[in-house]
Parts: C-alpha cells; structure tokens; sequence
C-alpha cells in the first residue's frame, strides 16, 4: 500500500518563554501537544486556527525548518530528520512552500527570474539545460509574462507577488506544497486571483495542498478536508464541507459562528455567545477549550479527552460532541 | 443639523514624487445614534478620511472641503480647538491595540488620562472612573487589571481597553479604523458586539471603517465604499444587500459572497501618482467605456438614501439582474 | 463652504533640497581623492626637500600656501600627505570590514555559542578606549605608517561585526530566508546570496563614515609622533610641527587644520547623506 504523501505522528514542540531573571528557566510553552494526521495524494488538506494555536509551528515542522522535541513527519514515507542530505535534497523537491507576506517571501535584491528558479538550481542538477524554459512555464502558469523573469519583486503589486511566489513553489513540480495563509495579506478582490491560480494548478500539475488559514471561506475554496486545531492540538477532523456546515466541536461551532455574514441589522441577527465560565483546566489536564466552552462540565477540566470518531469520517475531542 | 457632516473633502500629501490626491471629493452626513461603515481596500483613502475627521492627517498633507461636527468647521480650526475636542467630543480607537496604548503605563492610568485632560478630575476620582469603564467594557476583574501593563494583555483586552480610553468622556462621535483587523476572528466579534452595544447605550454615533464588507454589513447602518480616495456607492446597509449599483462593489461582493464562491476583480488598485482624471475604477471595470475617462462621475441617486458614482448605471443594473 | 487648511504638524522647512549634505560630501570627498590621485603624479614642488632659504614665506603664486620652517612648500606636503590619509584610512577599514563583517556574519548565521563567543569578542575590543589603546599599540610595535593602519584597524573590527550581527539578524527573520532554506541552501549560501546583499548598503554607509574617523585617528597618532615618520609628509605632523610657530605664522597649523576638517566633514556629510539616500528605498524594497 502506498504510504500517504504526507504522515504527521504525534509532534510536540515547546518553546521557552525568554525568561525575566537569569536563574529561572524560561516558562514553557507548548506550541504543538501531540498532533497527528496524513494527507493523501489529491486531498487537500486544510488546517484551520487563530493565533496560539500552532498552525504557524506546525507549517514549519512539516518544511523541515525544525525540529520537532518528539514525533514525526513523514513525507511519502520517509523521516525527514533521519534522511541524509543527498536524499533529503530530492525529497524536497517534491515539497515546496507559499507564505504569507509576499513582500517578505521574495529578497528584493534579486530578480524575479532567479528567485523563481532558485529551488531548481538547488534541487534539481538535471533540469539545468532548459531552466529559463522552465521559469518561463511558471510564470506563465500563474498568469504572468516570460518578461517578468527580467523585472524585480517591487515592481509588482501583492498579488502578483504571490503568484511569483507559487511560481517558485511549483518549480520542482512538488507533490506537496505547504501554504501558509497564502492570501491573509491581500486585498479582498486580489484574493480570488491567487486563490483561483492555486486551484487550477492543483488540477493541472497534480499538487496537493497543506493550507493553514484562520479565514474558512478560503478554506472552504481549496480544500478537501479539514483539520481545526486549538492551542496546539487537532480538536475536529472531517471532510471540509461537512465540518462547515455541521461543526461538531464547541471550538469550531464558535469559529463558523464568529465569522461575518452579510446580514444587515446592527448584530441583532447574532447569538451573544454565554459569558465564558472562566476557569482554566487543571494545568495540563483537563481540556484546553474548557475555560471558553459553554457546555464545559466537570469532567471537561479534569480529562482531555481525546480526537475519537464521533460520526462516520468525523473526528472531534469533546466529552460531548 | 446631523452631527457630522462631510462635504467635498479632499486630502493632498506632498511626496518624492509630486502631489497625491488621496481623497477626493468625500461627502456624507451622520445622525447622532447612527453607526456609519467605511469599506475600502488599500488605497482607497478609508483611513485618511478617518484621520481627516480627527485633525490627524500626516505632516504635509494639506485638507480643503468642509467638516463640521454640531456645526462646527473642523478644518478651520487650529491645533489647541483640536486638542480640546479629541478625546473629548469625538475620540478614535486604532487597528493595532499594542502601538497605540503605552507600553510604560499601566491601563488604568491611560484610561484616566482624558478625564484628567478635559474634565479635569483629580487623580483618585479619575482612577475609580477609570476602574468603572473597564468593567463597562466587560473586562474582568477591574481593579486587578487596572495596575496591569499593556503587554500583558491579550489583543482582545487591550482594544477594549482603548475603546474605554476611547469612552472616558463621552464623546458624541467615536470613529474606530479597523479596529477588529489584528485580532482573531472569535475575538472581533466580541469586540463588534460590544461597540454596537455602547452606541445604543450612550447615544454615540459610530464610523467603523474596515476592508471587511461583511463585518461592516452586519454591524452598520449604513455603508460608505471608498476606491481610490472616491466614493463610489453610500446606502443603507439592507438596501446595500439587495442591490449593488457600481461595479466595483459588485466586485467586492462577488469576491467574498457568504456561499464562498470566489470571484476577483482583474488588475490592482490605482497608483495614487499616476491617477487617471476620469473614474478610478474604469481601468478594471468591466462596462468601462470611453467616456468613463473624461470626468469624475457624478453621484447618482439610486434609491433612498442610495447613491452610487457612475454613469452607467444602467448597465450596472443589468449586469446585476443577469448574475 | 470650503476651507483649505494645512493639517498635521506645520511643516516649518519648505521644500529645502533634501540632499544637499550629500552632494557637499560627494564634492569634497572627490576633491581629497583626486588631490590624492594627482599628487601621485605631480606636485607644485617636492614635499620633501628642505632649503632654509626659503624659509616661513608667505602664500605666493610660486608657493601657493607658503613654506614652513624647513622651506617645504606647505600646497605639496598637504597633497602628498593626503595620500597618506587616505592610504591609512582605507586599509585601516578594509581590515575592519573584512573581519569585522566576516565575524558578524557568522554570528548571525550560527546563533548560539558562536554568536555569544563572536559579540564578546566585540565587547572586549570596545571596552578599551581605541585612540589611547593604538597609542599604546603603536607605542609597543614601533611608531609608522602600517603600525598605526593596525592599530587603527583593529578597532574598527567590533563596530563592523555588531553592526553586520544586528542588521543580518534581521534579515534571517525574512520568509525569503526560508524560502531558501526550502530550495535547499545551506547557511554559507545563504549568507553569501541573500543576507550580504540586502545588508550592503548600510555597511557602506558605516565605512564611510569609519574612514573619517580612520583619518582623524592617524592624524592624531601622526600628531603625537607614533604615525607616519618623517620625511613622509602627514597632516597631524605638520600640526605638531606648526605649534612652535604659532603666532609666527600660524598658515602653518591652519592649513593642515583645514585639511583634516574638510576630509572629516568630507566624509561624514557623504556617509549620513548615503544614509538617508538610502534607507527609505530600502523600505520600499
């Protein structure tokens, strides 16, 4: 059987809080408690949450960029902390990265024809005879000129950075691109653009998608199935429609509910949600959602209860789904 | 007499690379009471208009048209007039809650600060006041959190803690520039609860400007939708839901309608030192035509209360109906 | 009812030139190196040979600034001895610049204990008063030209490598760092394609202004007789010199004054006006 393109086991990362006096340790926080799912080939996944909750950390995890403190992440089966360079340097072929800043994303000192091409000039020894041919092709994918290769990253506008952006992410024809709230920094109206080229490039070169946002709109465009996590941990998996219409977890009913709708009447239209109970699970044991959940009981603050399947494809941790 | 009244405002900058009309001919009144949005993306002038109203515009930025609050022309006065009245009469709450409180201060000593400034209260009144405004902007535990520094507060806390800065003495007008933007999406909605609710307590009117049409929809009574320093279209929210009269907020409403199917406006905002004399939007407009460039568009009236800034506003209409 | 109103702070300079410190700077500091330059080639008399008969004479359109006590026409000694600033000046930078940043760098690629060790380095050489200690140097290796480039240039290094560690810090925080790190490159690469780059300007902009400070440094290590030895003319010598006859003719220490002011301010000028030429188009990168 063919291992799923990506596999994530388990990961835990902590980070210290800088700390305030030299003899005491910095506060430990976790980033990531225990996150575990896979990403089969052609079924997006995205990962749904708002700042804390570990998305961010977990983009990184997966890119390699660190190390987790315990689990793995295999990509198309392999460990990449365990592959030596050489192996590790055609793995990443196949696993390419869109952030979020696209001024940020480009060096600005460099054109775009050689940002656009540098994964290839790194990863790829073989494809140097036609690069220019093959960073023409991108840039024509996500609906740029040929002639742009010659111009530098400021002469274009956010949008269009991006889209050079994804043009260097799908050099190397990966498998597997990591997007990191691709579209966050756009204007409204330039989102779709970026978000329509991402689709259509998933068709037509056969990528799959990892993509971490806080807006479900956008989650909802490229997405099949969908992971919301909260302070570190997964609290519901499904099918992305499914979980947009029928969140199961209280987090993620609050996530669907906050967003805005296009409804006039001075949010009167709006459930006030119930004053938080405001007391925090015992550290480190109960559940993290608890101090916020309107429906947390006793048992919610002593017992995290863990992702089990509550209805078929469905997963959530909740005692009461 | 509404309580603000906005009239052919336009705002010029000086910059390297010569003037910069980034708002031109921006007009609106707003009744006491009333919650005005905003919406525009980068660009469209939002947060200048904004700034104009307060007195606050960058150095080298020169106002002309007329803004009067209770009768009163705003651009004719001078700095010290100002001064009396921000904070006092018409006050404003930021984007990003970290920069514009003090980080060397404790929350309660800012929130103070207007009461001392312009109702000259002494400190121990000022601070119990302080403590009564914090509870009134439903954060907990009042007088614990009074002593706490601003970064040690959440995002969320500590916009609530400059909408109370914000409230200390009762303004008439409260205008708020993206105030939600930085914060999380459960946490925005809280915060827009909890302006709508101090508007209908106090009486005061509110201008929320924000690039989120939504967000504005469901909070607003009315809409103002700026491009390029312009306003293209002014109506009440619920007329605004049924019809949309200039492309451009056609656009933006096909761009993120509430079923998720994604529609972009080809092209980018404008370049402010390049800017075309006719409609700013013709060069992404799809029923663009030639005469689109000669002039301004005048404001047409659409509906009651409704005005959109285009000349073929039929087509518009058609357009509509057909999609 | 309109009303045009200047809002904001008011603007108190209108429309001054805003680089005319620049283009001050780039004029003088043009004009000291082609002095330099051409004094290689000629000079209006030599700036070394003595003749006591033409002693103490005043500006003449033979001798331009007149000659000092020995009878060396003063217009020669103050061009060949802007030679030797300048010579002094730049190497003393250049080693600067080349460990300096070297060492900066790597802090800021490595991070962790070679970042600590590099910076404590700096420090170490920072809490010794640099004019004193390469009087002591220069007063321990022998007093001349290339003693007193070493000594100079030994405490440029610190000022190099806290200033590259803090701006390359900042330019490892950037997603195109890590887009690079994506495509595979390794930190040498990275620091090399990426980093030096993006940071070139402002290290431009500090040696420039090292340079003046380069120059004022030899001149006074020249002054108190541990630079550059006769008979190789130098500004801070020709001061030295110039005390005793002071109120004889004081040409003879307004000249060389003169000269150093005009280098210094020459470069300073030029440096700040980089800076500010600089550093906002940076922000729009």
């Amino acid at each position: 059987m063919t291992p799923p393109l990506l596999a994530v086991e388990e990961l835990v990362r902590r980070y210290r809080r800088p700390r305030a006096f030299p003899w005491r340790r910095g506060e430990a926080v976790a980033a990531l408690s225990g996150v575990s799912f896979a990403i089969a080939r052609g079924r997006s996944l995205g990962i749904v949450g708002e700042s804390g909750s570990g998305k961010s950390t977990l983009a990184r995890l997966v890119m390699g960029f660190e190390r987790p403190d315990a689990g793995r992440v295999l990509f198309m089966g392999e460990d990449l902390a365990e592959a030596p360079p050489a192996r590790l340097r055609q793995l990443r072929r196949g696993l390419q990265m869109v952030f979020q800043d696209p001024v940020g994303s480009l060096d600005p000192r460099h054109r775009v024809g050689r940002i656009v091409g540098e994964p290839l000039d790194m990863l790829d020894g073989a494809a140097r005879g036609d690069r220019s041919a093959r960073v023409a092709a991108a840039l024509r994918s996500v609906g740029l000129g040929a002639s742009d290769a010659q111009r530098y990253p400021h002469e274009f506008s956010g949008g269009q950075r991006q889209r050079i952006a994804i043009a260097r992410a799908l050099i190397t024809r990966p498998a597997l691109i990591v997007a990191d709230e691709p579209v966050s920094a756009l204007d409204v109206s330039v989102q779709a653009q970026v978000l329509a080229v991402m689709k259509a490039l998933a068709a037509e070169h056969e990528v799959t998608y990892l993509l971490i946002s806080h807006d479900l709109a956008v989650i909802a465009y490229v997405t099949v199935d969908v992971a919301v996590m909260y302070r570190g941990a997964i609290v519901e998996t499904g099918p992305t429609a499914a979980v947009l219409e029928r969140p199961l977890h209280p987090y993620s009913q609050a996530l669907k509910e906050a967003a805005p709708r296009l409804v006039a009447g001075r949010r009167r239209h709006r459930t006030r949600p119930a004053a938080p109970p405001g007391e925090p699970a015992a550290a480190g044991r109960g559940c993290a959602y608890a101090e916020r959940c309107p429906l947390a009981q006793r048992r919610c603050r002593e017992e995290a209860p863990a992702l089990r399947e509550v209805a078929p494809g469905r997963r959530a941790a909740c005692h009461f789904p | 007499m509404a309580l603000l009244e906005v009239e052919a405002l336009g705002v010029v900058i000086d910059s390297p690379r010569g003037p910069l009309e980034i708002l031109r001919d921006v007009g609106f009144a707003l009744e006491s009471g009333r919650i005005l949005g905003i919406v525009g993306e980068s660009g469209s002038g939002k947060t200048m208009t904004a700034l104009a109203l307060m007195g606050l515009l960058p150095p080298g930025a020169r106002a002309q048209g007329s803004v009067r609050l209770g009768g009163r022309e705003l651009l004719r006065l001078d700095e010290r007039a100002l001064c009396r009245l921000r904070g006092d009469r018409v006050a404003m709450i930021f984007q990003e809650p970290m920069s514009a409180l003090n980080p060397l201060q404790p929350v309660g000593a800012q929130i103070a600060e207007p009461l001392r400034l312009h109702r000259k209260m002494p400190a121990a009144k000022a601070a119990a006041e302080a403590r009564r405004l914090l509870a009134r902007v439903h954060l907990p535990d009042p007088d614990r959190l009074a002593a706490a520094f601003p970064h040690q507060l959440s995002g969320g806390q500590r916009q609530r803690v400059m909408i109370a800065m914000a409230l200390a003495c009762g303004p008439d007008l409260l205008v708020a520039d993206e105030p939600t933007t930085a914060l999380d999406v459960t946490v925005q909605a809280q915060i827009l609860d909890l302006l709508v609710e101090l508007v209908e307590e106090t009486g005061m009117s509110l201008i929320l400007v924000s690039h989120d049409l939504a967000a504005v929809a469901e909070t607003a009574d009315e809409v103002l939708v700026l491009y390029g320093g312009t306003v293209v279209e002014h109506a009440p929210v619920a007329a605004m839901l049924r019809h949309r009269a200039h492309p451009y907020t056609q656009g933006l409403f096909a761009a993120r309608p509430a079923t998720g199917l994604f529609r972009a406006i080809p092209g980018s905002v404008p370049d402010l030192a390049a800017l075309p004399p006719g409609c700013r939007f013709a060069d992404r407009c799809p029923l663009a035509i030639a005469a689109c460039g000669d002039g301004p568009p005048p404001l047409g009236l659409v509906g009651p209360g409704h005005r959109a800034a285009c000349i073929r506003l039929e087509a518009a209409a058609a357009t509509a109906e057909a999609s | 009812m309109s009303a045009v109103a200047e809002r904001g702070r008011p603007a108190r300079r209108r429309r001054v030139f805003r680089h005319w410190g620049l283009v001050c700077g780039a004029i003088l500091t043009a004009l000291l190196l082609l002095i330099a330059l051409v004094s290689l080639v000629w000079t209006p008399h030599s700036a070394t040979a003595i003749d006591l008969t033409q002693r103490l004479l005043p500006p003449s359109p033979r001798h331009w600034l007149g000659t000092d006590h020995f009878g060396r026409d003063i217009a020669s000694m103050l061009m060949v001895g802007a030679q030797n600033s300048i010579l002094v000046g730049i190497v003393a930078v250049a080693i600067g610049v080349a460990l300096g940043v070297s060492l900066g760098l790597l802090a800021a690629a490595q991070g962790g204990w070679a970042e600590e060790a590099a910076m404590r380095l700096a420090d170490f050489t920072f809490a010794f008063p640099a004019v004193l200690s390469a009087i002591l140097i220069t007063a321990l290796l022998g007093p001349g030209a290339v003693n007193s480039i070493i000594a100079i240039g030994i405490f440029n290094v610190p000022v190099f490598a806290r200033l590259t560690r803090g701006a390359a810090r900042a330019i490892w925080t950037r997603d195109f760092i890590l887009a690079a790190r994506a495509a595979g490159k390794g930190g040498l690469r990275i620091t090399l394609e990426h980093v030096l780059p993006n940071i070139a300007s402002i290290l431009i902009v500090q040696a420039t202004i090292q340079f003046a400070l380069a120059i004022l440094a030899e001149a006074g290590l020249s002054y108190i007789g541990l630079g550059t030895q006769p008979p190789f003319p130098s500004w801070g010598r020709m001061l030295n010199e110039a005390q005793t006859f002071l109120f004889l003719a004081p040409r003879l220490a307004i000249f060389p004054g003169l000269a150093i002011v005009a280098a210094v301010l020459g470069l300073n000028l030029l440096g700040d006006g980089l800076r500010d030429l600089l550093d906002p188009r940076l922000r729009r990168f």
